[in-house]
């Protein structure tokens, strides 16, 4: 009984981390239609960024909720510069010079992340609160898991009521199924892009913070996560922020039970996933029905 | 004719560094073929190589077949893994398919990695000599040559025949071509598979060269080495891979002696590339032969109106 209630948990604690990584890219493609292939390395960035701020922070009280805080400003600020010099010549292009062009800035980060905090894996302390264990009765789970579980909840959350409630969401959404007419009726739309871009940063940013307090900070880590992630974005219908929080619960559940099982079928696992729902319902679960793009 | 006389005249780092670019064509033409010829933009060309790689690597080291028959079950199974991954992917256009073929290269790389037993993990697989004459690097040269120049000439028989036009159409509009009564999934599921062969025969013939394999020839970012060769040297032209395929390895060869900044310089050339030069290479190349060829008939045609070409009249011109 225990160990499935620490694999559901731990199951919990990876969907958590595959939807924070997730939507923002899921968030950019179904709004802008781009999809950025350097996401994962901006997460990746990210963690470094939370990384340099916690030892420039340290002895604060509370160096590490400062270091996030700071860092998501701060990426931020590098999603502003990045959509400046990059990404507003993206939009427009076709599919494969988009493709190519965040693939080559994935290079780019790679070698920017090398050259300024070199190869080697880097850790970070986490905070006192998230360090042990919280537990009831016989159940103990890592506190920094509940941290990773809250904040994708309250990012999912809150991103849903921006996209739900406010104008901007709106326009965003208004964005995501007719793109065409939103220029006809005078909505900048450059400024959409632009919003959507940032919050999608953002997001990674979330996820790079979370992941300090969860693993080491490595050049590999990025790369790890790709390849799950984007069968989480499939699975869950590209471009569909409800369909990626589903899709990345599912993924996170099914690794963490498939590990009990077969070991070693844990990742292929959502691989094969993946190809099922690419066979059968190409747009995913929660995509728009018969939209392939 | 040059590249014989190459192989006469270059010392031996040259040889392996000229070897290498022919091999590595090969890849870059598996890229080529599906993203210049057929608009399918594959970053999972690598999974092929790897696994004509391991093919071969694994039936010489571990079953010590004859290197003929090694040559032989290297290619056919990365192309028969082509064929098996290619009926998945060629269902989906555009993104999906990008994202399909990244999701086929890294499960590849893991498959790989994972399976100690049989292609032993990331240690990989040392030790791989080819046989007697053709472990001298200059014999080895022209054995790449030969095999290379064949696929070349298969490759440009492919590209002008009506199967290489029907992918052209496809690549331009495919619900047309469909009305045309093109079957367009059997012509893509066919172009990839030749692009898994391509890419096959690539690894096979790697090995000998390096003397190694590692599961990272399968990943994600091997097929980007293919992306570039094929970005860079021009997509959709004949000569476009092997352009590419040199600059690759002369960077290769050369830029990490001066710096370690290999993925900078990567990833720059390719956006270059995109925004400077969408034809690449091949593409510059035929653009200035096309303004030389217009500059020449202006002139021919200027001088066939009487006039010279400062502008006056001929007739007109004074006795030196």
């Amino acid at each position: 009984m225990e160990l499935i209630i620490n694999q559901l948990f731990s199951g919990l604690v990876r969907s958590a981390l595959y939807f924070l990584v997730t939507s923002g890219l899921t968030l950019l493609f179904g709004v802008v239609g781009t999809l950025n292939m350097s996401h994962f390395s901006l997460y990746m960035i990210a963690s470094y960024v939370t990384w340099t701020l916690c030892n420039l922070l340290m002895g604060h009280e509370v160096a590490y909720w400062l270091a996030f805080f700071l860092g998501a400003l701060t990426m931020c600020v590098f999603a502003l510069i990045i959509e400046f010099l990059v990404m507003r010549r993206v939009y427009e292009r076709q599919l494969g010079d988009q493709l190519l062009i965040t693939f080559a800035l994935v290079f780019i980060f790679d070698d920017l992340t090398r050259t300024i905090w070199g190869s080697s894996p880097l850790f970070v302390t986490r905070p006192p609160i998230l360090a042990g264990l919280a537990g009831w009765g016989n159940i103990h789970v890592p506190a920094s898991g509940i941290f990773v579980i809250i904040l994708a909840l309250i990012a999912g959350l809150s991103t849903w009521f921006v996209l739900a409630r406010t104008r901007v969401g709106r326009i965003s959404r208004a964005a995501y199924s007719h793109k065409i007419m939103l220029p006809v009726l005078g909505i900048p739309i450059q400024r959409v892009y632009m919003f959507m871009f940032v919050l999608s940063v953002l997001l990674a940013s979330f996820a790079g913070s979370a992941w300090t307090v969860l693993g080491v900070v490595d050049l590999g880590q990025a790369h790890s996560l790709l390849i799950e992630c984007f069968c989480v974005m499939v699975i869950g219908g590209m471009g569909s922020f409800p369909g990626t929080a589903l899709s990345a619960l599912i993924c996170g559940l099914s690794y963490s039970f498939a590990i009990l099982i077969v070991p070693k079928l844990a990742t292929p696992f959502i691989f094969l996933l993946a190809g099922i729902i690419l066979l059968i319902r190409p747009w995913g679960l929660m995509g728009k029905v018969g939209r392939l793009h | 004719m040059t590249s014989v006389s190459a192989g006469l005249l270059l010392g031996e780092f040259w040889i392996g560094v000229a070897t290498e670019a022919l091999i590595m064509t090969l890849f870059a033409m598996s890229f080529s073929l599906l993203y210049g010829h057929t608009g399918l933009l594959s970053f999972g060309q690598a999974a092929y190589f790897g696994v004509g790689a391991y093919g071969f690597a694994v039936s010489l080291v571990r079953f010590e077949l004859p290197f003929l028959l090694c040559i032989v079950i290297g290619i056919v199974a990365g192309t028969l893994w082509s064929f098996i991954t290619g009926y998945i992917c060629v269902r989906l256009s555009g993104i999906y398919f990008a994202i399909m073929t990244v999701v086929v290269s890294q499960s590849t790389f893991y498959v790989l990695f994972q399976w100690y037993g049989f292609t032993g993990g990331d240690d990989g697989i040392q030790g791989l000599f080819p046989p007697g004459i053709l472990a001298h690097a200059r014999v080895y040269y022209y054995l790449a040559l030969i095999v290379v120049s064949a696929v070349l000439l298969g490759y440009w028989k492919l590209l002008r025949s009506p199967f290489g036009l029907s992918l052209r159409c496809i690549r331009e509009n495919m619900l047309r071509t469909q009305f045309v009564g093109i079957d367009v999934q059997r012509h893509r599921l066919k172009a990839f598979v030749i692009a898994g062969f391509f890419a096959s025969i690539a690894g096979v013939f790697y090995v000998p060269l390096t003397r190694t394999v590692v599961p990272q020839m399968a990943n994600w970012h091997s097929s980007g080495n293919a992306v570039f060769m094929g970005i860079l040297g021009g997509p959709s032209q004949f000569s476009g891979p092997l352009m590419g395929a040199i600059v690759w390895v002369f960077l290769d060869a050369f830029v990490t002696g001066f710096t370690e900044h290999w993925p900078l310089i990567i990833g720059s050339i390719i956006f270059m590339t995109v925004f400077f030069m969408p034809g690449g290479l091949s593409g510059l190349l035929s653009a200035s032969i096309i303004r030389v060829a217009r500059k020449k008939k202006r002139r021919d045609s200027k001088i066939a109106k009487g006039k010279g070409l400062n502008g006056r009249d001929i007739a007109d011109a004074e006795p030196d």
